[in-house]
């Protein structure tokens, strides 16, 4: 592996019961970032993360976490020891008090800290003495995410960390994790729906779509270059198919044409006006934009 | 911890059993005064050629030495039959049958899968050896209370061939457990098991030395014969084969 990345897949496949939930997906996460992995239900995010963590194995291509084979069973036990993991159950043993769950936990890791562990106790407000039973979907959260913070990984993998909680509780998960990652340097690579979520910590995007990587890259990049262009023509708009590099989608609405552009704006520009439109509109668009047009749902 | 976890999962069916199999040893034991008062009240055996006259005379033949008594109605029948069925209840569950969710916490773990099933059978087998010793022992305790007594090395030989075979039950459990998701298939597979056993048992009339039943009963012993080695090293062999498909079929397993 380059030492750049922490996470990376080369055309990675895994067939379930005659299911394809990935379909030679090629990702690359870099050490230090906080990247979002972005993609509707059912389209390989969990798959993703499990064969990443040794808990499913690939049906072929390669995947490899700190230059390690996720499908070796040694090395994967290497991966996770330095890997917090937060599964979008939540799930925790039941039969556990809370402190009992956070000391089976850190028996797991030599370099758990106590510290952080009663300081993220204190923030959460989580009740030490409580059954695991009896705990919020919240409580359950943030004591996930305790679990996953305080045992001194460098990575954290989180499946839709949010899901199900309310504003407050998100944005405090949210804050825990970024002065986190700020602090330690940790690398984050969270799956989510939420696309508030990733925009708001996110400074990487992975989108997936039935199985591959659709678009992927540094946030601010994709913003940037991404460009909504609006052509409006006296008439009905042309049907036009552009020869510029970058072109993403062409939509038709009577006399508009709006066209998405990834790259190479002014080339999409220049095409455009040999179509003789009246006004041209070039626009920066939103991560939902990218977003749908990645996954090729009409907006 | 992996051992502390893996009998967390397990303790109330471990400590349901302990209680009921020591209070039914205790039992046993301290019945014996009404038993051979009855048993000597009893003027003429029934006739012996049918096999319920059978059963009769030897069971008042029994009941007329201590020893004999608490072997033939505990170490033969209940403790045996309520050892292999705690056996199998303590033996079901697992990482197959926890929650989704608890169970990727458990596969996130810094453990190999070997490992997390390596603590759950050396668990439940540690469990398995205290149901099997802890009744035997009481029943040692217990006889001075109606002037009686049981040598304790009879104690441990008879446990010893107890948990030989409950430990056959038990990773019969432990290796349904890894095709099933559910508790009860394996639960209803391996008990159906173990009544083919002793279906086979009551037909054949046991195969000598070699029968899994007889050993677990400590038959040998019984009759002076010794311990029942060949068949005890046999029956380790089968809980380890069932114990180590069972952990492969986990290893190979996608969640």
């Amino acid at each position: 592996m380059s030492d750049s990345f922490v996470i990376e897949t080369a055309d990675l496949r895994k067939r379930y019961d005659g299911v394809e939930a990935l379909r030679g997906l090629t990702l690359a996460v870099p050490a230090g970032s906080i990247c979002g992995f972005l993609g509707r239900t059912g389209s390989g995010k969990t798959t993703t993360i499990k064969v990443l963590l040794g808990m499913a194995a690939p049906t072929s291509g390669r995947a490899t976490v700190f230059g390690l084979a996720a499908d070796s069973p040694s090395a994967s036990v290497q991966i996770r020891r330095r890997t917090g993991f937060v599964g979008d159950d939540k799930g925790l043993y039941d039969a556990m008090t809370v402190r009992g769950m956070v000391r089976y936990t850190a028996s797991f890791y030599p370099k758990w800290s106590r510290e952080m562990e009663e300081h993220y106790l204190r923030r959460f407000e989580l009740p030490a003495a409580r059954g695991i039973k009896t705990l919020s979907r919240g409580m359950r959260t943030k004591l996930a995410m305790l679990l996953a913070l305080c045992r001194g990984a460098d990575l954290l993998v989180l499946d839709e960390p949010t899901t199900g909680l309310d504003p407050a509780a998100t944005e405090e998960v949210l804050q825990a994790l970024v002065g986190h990652a700020a602090d330690h340097g940790t690398t984050v690579f969270f799956s989510s729906h939420q696309l508030a979520d990733v925009e708001q910590i996110a400074d990487h995007v992975a989108i997936i779509d039935r199985g591959r990587i659709a678009v992927a890259g540094v946030l601010d990049d994709l913003r940037q270059n991404y460009r909504r262009i609006q052509l409006v023509f006296d008439g009905e708009a042309p049907d036009y198919t552009f020869q510029t590099k970058g072109v993403e989608r062409v939509k038709r609405s009577g006399r508009v044409m709006t066209v998405l552009s990834s790259a190479g704006i002014d080339g999409v520009l220049g095409e455009a006006r040999v179509l003789n439109p009246l006004s041209t509109d070039s626009a920066p668009v939103t991560l939902k934009d990218i977003f749908l047009d990645a996954v090729a749902v009409e907006d | 911890m992996l051992w502390q976890h893996a009998f967390i999962e397990t303790r109330w069916r471990f400590w349901s059993g302990l209680v009921l199999l020591t209070l039914s040893a205790a039992l046993v034991a301290l019945g014996y005064p009404q038993v051979a008062a009855t048993a000597a009240g009893l003027a003429q055996p029934p006739a012996g050629n049918t096999v319920l006259g059978r059963e009769i005379a030897e069971a008042l033949e029994m009941a007329k030495r201590f020893d004999s008594y608490v072997w033939s109605q505990w170490f033969q029948k209940n403790g045996a039959q309520l050892g292999a069925f705690f056996a199998v209840i303590i033996g079901t569950g697992g990482l197959l049958s926890q929650g989704a969710a608890a169970r990727l916490f458990t596969l996130s773990l810094p453990v190999s899968r070997r490992q997390l099933l390596g603590a759950r059978a050396a668990a439940g087998l540690g469990q398995v050896a205290f149901l099997s010793l802890v009744p035997a022992l009481v029943i040692v305790v217990v006889s001075p209370l109606i002037a009686k007594s049981f040598p304790v090395l009879d104690a441990l030989a008879y446990a010893l061939c107890a948990f030989a075979g409950c430990a056959v039950f038990f990773s019969l459990a432990f290796f349904f457990s890894s095709m099933f998701g559910s508790m009860w298939p394996p639960v209803v597979l391996a008990l159906c098991a173990g009544a083919a056993l002793s279906a086979l048992d009551q037909i054949t009339g046991g195969t000598g030395g070699f029968s899994l039943l007889q050993m677990m009963h400590g038959e040998s012993y019984y009759y002076g014969r010794g311990l029942p080695w060949p068949t005890l090293m046999i029956s380790a062999g089968v809980s380890a084969a069932l114990l180590y498909a069972g952990t492969r079929l986990i290893d190979r397993q996608d969640f």
